[in-house]
């Protein structure tokens, strides 16, 4: 009896430890850069000229592969719904999350051989990159949040007499609609952190393109202000996350939680 | 061997809120208590109240609870835990055969001779009664076996550590009614050997396994005594209501 | 008419489905890829990839050992967290839920950053730098990951204390047999990731020089830094980081089929229905 609570003991002891340490290794270099962007702001307050320009820049990709990218990742879900079932839907999803863990310099690579030297000229290049290879990902959190909607909603909106499109877009949907948007905030955080895959595009660290690739060259030039970019990105991307999180909880991650039996 | 279970001035309170209040009832040995009440009257508070399993999740408790005068709260938790077995509304099976796991509380406890093992599952399987059920399934994976023969296991589980006291949370609200009721006649069986406490989902449960009866709501228990007593003299407006199924 | 304007509308989304999937993900990849290798043979550049060889392996073991030793290292501190944050303060779970999941949302581009300006001065080899880099990458994502995982045997925790079971022995006898198959899933998952990683590691690797990834490779034979482009290396970089790609997620694949109904509950894929698991399992037993 001794010896377990003694084993138990240096389990906890050693579980709370190893806890720390990851606490420690992610707090501590986080609070130096916010420090270290408090300075570099009080310093100066002209840092980041021409920010602006990429934030509009962002603000425009990202609204284009949302247009782009959502419509035809919600056909292709409702058809993967309808239309597959079984082991087939089960090869698609599998070959989906394959797709979608492709590494982003080598899709970055196949649009730059694709396009060439067109890709510097426009934004549209970076467009179509970041929409094509954000629809696999966006097709399988669709496809996730449809079929975590539990069956019983499908069965009773039948039971009712509605027609099967019916029950998809009246009762179906709105009931995946957290689900729907936490897929497309997920989609907005990997096009706003997205920097190898346009770089490969690019191939060359351009100016005034989007946010993380400016992190990235204002890094490189060893610029002081990109301590401010890198502290502004990490805190509003982890403010969307948040936001996202607690606007959009959906009821099944609720019933997953299993610490309401009082 | 059964244990009287006495509990006196119970309150639980999580974060500022009362879980339990005022909680008193008493089981007598070789007894069935059934707990009655609606979704979040406190049942399942109560029976993790019992096992010490209430204060691992930040759950504060006071009040008296003996068990054969004995007080819980001066008993080290794992240790009252086997004295006092609990079987959940879900079935839950942990990875591996249907032997290991109708022993995993022994194994726990350190014996590891597969012969002992085996010995005490069959025994406790015979015990139910449901050993030539079960005979051909022990080493099979227990992934394989329904859900009810998977809630069965499970009270094979709690039931092999020999507890004096035995904790049902709605065992048979998740199972089809004939196996539902074979864990009812077990439960009626297993009455010389334990006492239990049962949270029941329905009052023709209460009415068919219990000797006394509780009923509950807003963590308070508003009357408790004889089954018959509370189904033929209800003292309180919501008992009679439920017992009769009658919710306006 | 309400029932054409349906089937209208249900055929459209069938075809429209059918089509765009047909042409976004599989034509126009494999078509890509084959204009590009079209136009490497048409410079005469496929011959030279194998003079370049041994660069390529060497860039190879650089890139496993330092994504295996961050997954290593990365994954006992995100599951101890996860273990406490789950089976220690459950109460507290949904805050501390929030916070990994906050924290796993910062751009490996910042992780770069902290690399580069808080690390790499303090570490003297380009390994270690890259490793260490890649660890605060994959630490709050491992943790996040496992949180979910852990939280969903909760029933069989539970189940475990109540037969007297301490933390450690219900980690040991409950958990681990549950949850093994989904932790390869993550730990391999991870891996792919920081294989794939680019822009980070890239950073990183400017305080140290000579040493490279597959991705630093790829990026800098691209011209990316401003160094001369070689398209010979670049194919061939990019043909290992596929092979590499392609292995793991194979291995993740047999370690996603191979899990089984167990604890109560079926680990399948999520975004599968319970009846849609059963359906394939049986197809699958009708298959064999």
């Amino acid at each position: 009896m001794e010896k377990r609570k003694l084993r138990n003991k240096l389990f906890l002891l050693s579980v709370l430890a190893l806890s720390a340490t990851a606490a420690l290794l992610l707090l501590v270099p986080l609070i130096r850069l916010m420090a270290d962007a408090g300075v570099a702001l009080l310093r100066s307050w002209g840092v980041l000229p021409g920010i602006w320009q990429v934030v509009g820049n962002t603000a425009l990709v990202l609204l284009l592969v949302l247009l782009f990218t959502a419509p035809a990742a919600l056909l292709i879900t409702l058809w993967m719904y309808e239309a597959l079932h079984g082991l087939r839907l089960y090869r698609v999803q599998r070959f989906l999350n394959g797709l979608s863990r492709v590494p982003a310099v080598l899709v970055g690579l196949l649009f730059h051989a694709l396009l060439g030297g067109a890709a510097r000229r426009s934004l549209w290049p970076t467009v179509a990159l970041l929409a094509v290879m954000c629809l696999p990902f966006l097709v399988s959190r669709l496809d996730a949040a449809l079929r975590a909607v539990p069956e019983k909603y499908e069965r009773a909106g039948t039971a009712l007499g509605g027609s099967r499109m019916a029950v998809l877009w009246m009762v179906l949907l709105p009931q995946a609609l957290p689900g729907i948007v936490r897929a497309l905030l997920r989609l907005a955080e990997k096009v706003l952190c997205e920097a190898t895959a346009v770089l490969a595009l690019l191939c060359a660290v351009t100016p005034d393109s989007l946010l993380a690739p400016e992190l990235f060259r204002l890094t490189w030039l060893g610029r002081e202000d990109a301590s401010v970019l890198a502290f502004a990105l990490a805190a509003g991307m982890i403010a969307l996350r948040l936001a996202a999180e607690r606007r959009w909880r959906s009821e099944g991650e609720e019933a997953n939680c299993r610490y309401n039996w009082w | 061997m059964p244990i009287q279970l006495v509990v006196e001035d119970l309150n639980a309170t999580l974060e500022d809120r009362f879980l339990l209040r005022d909680v008193a009832v008493t089981a007598q040995a070789g007894h069935v208590l059934a707990l009655m009440g609606k979704t979040g009257s406190g049942k399942s508070t109560f029976l993790r109240v019992i096992n010490r399993m209430a204060e691992e999740r930040g759950v504060v408790v006071s009040g008296r609870i003996m068990l054969d005068n004995s007080s819980i709260f001066m008993q080290e938790p794992n240790e009252l835990r086997r004295k006092v077995g609990m079987v959940f509304t879900e079935p839950v099976l942990f990875a591996g055969s249907v032997l290991r796991n109708i022993t995993a509380g022994l194994r726990l406890q350190g014996v590891r001779k597969k012969q002992a093992l085996e010995e005490r599952a069959e025994e406790t399987l015979r015990r139910m009664e449901i050993y030539n059920d079960f005979r051909d399934l022990l080493y099979e994976d227990a992934s394989r076996l329904t859900r009810g023969q998977a809630q069965l296991t499970c009270i094979a589980r709690a039931l092999a550590q020999r507890p004096g006291l035995l904790l049902l949370d709605e065992p048979t609200r998740l199972l089809d009614a004939m196996t539902g009721m074979k864990v009812e006649a077990l439960i009626h069986a297993l009455r010389k050997e334990c006492t239990m406490v049962v949270a029941v989902h329905s009052p023709q449960m209460a009415g068919r396994i219990a000797e006394e009866s509780a009923m509950m709501e807003d963590g308070r228990v508003l009357e408790w005594g004889r089954t018959s007593d509370l189904f033929y003299h209800p003292k309180h407006l919501h008992t009679e209501q439920f017992v009769s199924s009658r919710f306006l | 008419m309400k029932r054409a304007g349906e089937k209208l509308m249900r055929v459209g989304a069938f075809l429209g489905g059918t089509l765009v999937f047909l042409l976004l993900l599989c034509v126009g990849i494999v078509g890509v890829a084959l204009l590009l290798v079209e136009r490497a043979s048409a410079a005469g550049m496929l011959r030279s990839v194998w003079s370049l060889a041994p660069t390529g392996l060497r860039l190879t073991a650089f890139t496993l050992s330092t994504a295996a030793a961050a997954v290593a290292l990365s994954f006992p501190l995100a599951w101890a967290l996860s273990t406490a944050i789950v089976f220690l303060r459950p109460r507290r779970l949904q805050r501390a839920r929030s916070a990994v999941s906050g924290a796993s949302a910062i751009p490996a581009v910042v992780f770069g950053y902290l690399g580069l300006t808080y690390f790499a001065p303090a570490i003297d080899s380009a390994w270690w730098g890259v490793t260490v880099t890649l660890i605060l990458m994959s630490l709050m994502r491992h943790t996040l990951e496992l949180t979910r995982i852990h939280e969903r045997f909760y029933p069989a925790v539970e189940a475990a204390q109540s037969l007297g079971a301490y933390i450690y022995e219900t980690m040991l006898h409950t958990v681990f047999p549950l949850a093994r198959r989904e932790y390869l899933t993550v730990a391999l998952r991870m891996l792919a990731r920081c294989m794939g990683e680019g822009v980070a590691i890239l950073l990183v690797l400017s305080a140290y020089g000579g040493e490279d990834t597959l991705v630093t490779g790829i990026l800098r034979a691209a011209g990316v830094t401003g160094e001369e482009s070689n398209v010979g290396l670049v194919l061939l970089l990019a043909g290992l980081l596929t092979a590499l790609v392609l292995l793991v997620n194979a291995v993740i694949s047999l370690s996603l089929s191979g899990e089984r109904r167990s604890g109560g509950m079926d680990e399948g894929e999520p975004g599968q229905r319970e009846s849609e698991r059963e359906e394939r399992h049986g197809e699958e037993k009708t298959a064999q």
